[in-house]
């Protein structure tokens, strides 16, 4: 053969070999493993090596952290699943404060205020009596910021 | 998330304007929300909207507890008016009653800043109230 036709033959060759081994590189099929996991689990981190699939990120219970393993798993092109999702610790539970506290905290409150009168039961902090609706938002301030557990506004409003 | 959803736009209000350490949790049917806001005049925005979203506070489904940040500790002004005293009142307005006076030439404590216009301060008597910024300056 000449130099030209040397040159097809081996070029055809290397297309035939790279046509043999795959369609597509294996970094084509990570990145389309890494979009389809992200569409099956929005929200999760995930990095697709080799058809090696890592999830990061943090969710808010156990359930959803394992639906994303899961979905992940049964994704073309993922051999497997490295899962080092956490799950959001739960919050800490609200602090009330108790009746005798509450109490004080409210009778000290509504001495600046007029016409008011405030009752603690259970940690619900109940208001009656008469203010004008202008005053209204100070006193409500004031009583949100005494760990209540509610606070029920039975006012009568001028 | 019931209560989360009703109260979205005061969540939303509170991130867009800089609280800090917000905490929206929901028990026994009452949400909590708790944190920190950066001045006086973003804790009355947040319950405006906490007011346009339950009128009066009628449905007692919501404790709003957020602060107001501090200074950073005392925080010395000195009053630097022409050479009249400052008045101290009882809220961010000229409208609003006064509950003593801060002396020209004295030093007062900043607690918070309400808005860039008035600020909240303690006077040499113990007296907290809001004066005018425009007669305050950094010592």
């Amino acid at each position: 053969m000449n130099l030209k036709q040397t040159s097809i033959a081996v070029a055809m060759v290397g297309l035939l070999a790279t046509g043999i081994t795959s369609c597509k590189s294996q970094e084509k099929k990570d990145a389309e493993a890494k979009a389809k996991i992200e569409a099956a689990a929005p929200g999760v981190m995930v990095e697709v090596k080799d058809g090696v699939a890592t999830l990061n990120g943090q969710f808010a219970d156990d359930a959803s952290k394992m639906a994303a393993e899961e979905a992940a798993k049964k994704v073309d092109g993922v051999k497997s699943v490295v899962n080092n999702t956490t799950v959001a610790a739960a919050p800490a539970p609200v602090i009330v404060n108790p009746d005798e506290a509450l109490t004080a905290s409210v009778n000290a409150i509504v001495k600046g205020f007029a016409g008011v009168t405030a009752t603690v039961n259970q940690g619900v902090v109940t208001l009656n009596g008469e203010l004008k609706r202008a005053d209204l938002p100070a006193l409500m301030k004031a009583v949100n910021a005494i760990n209540p557990k509610k606070v029920e506004n039975k006012l009568i409003l001028k | 998330m019931a209560l989360q959803d009703k109260y979205a736009e005061l969540i939303n209000t509170a991130n867009a304007s800089g609280a800090t350490n917000l905490q929206v949790r929901e028990q026994n049917n009452v949400l909590y929300i708790d944190g920190q806001v950066p001045s006086g005049e973003v804790k009355d925005k947040l319950w405006n909207v906490y007011n346009t979203i339950d009128p009066d506070f009628r449905a007692g489904d919501l404790v709003l507890d957020v602060s107001v940040s501090p200074a950073a500790a005392s925080t010395q002004l000195k009053v630097t008016t022409q050479s009249s005293n400052l008045n101290v009142r009882k809220g961010p307005g000229t409208d609003q009653p006064i509950l003593g006076k801060a002396a020209h030439g004295a030093t007062v404590t900043l607690l918070s800043k309400y808005n860039d216009a008035w600020y909240l301060i303690r006077n040499s008597d113990g007296i907290e109230g809001y004066c005018s910024s425009e007669f305050l300056t950094a010592i």
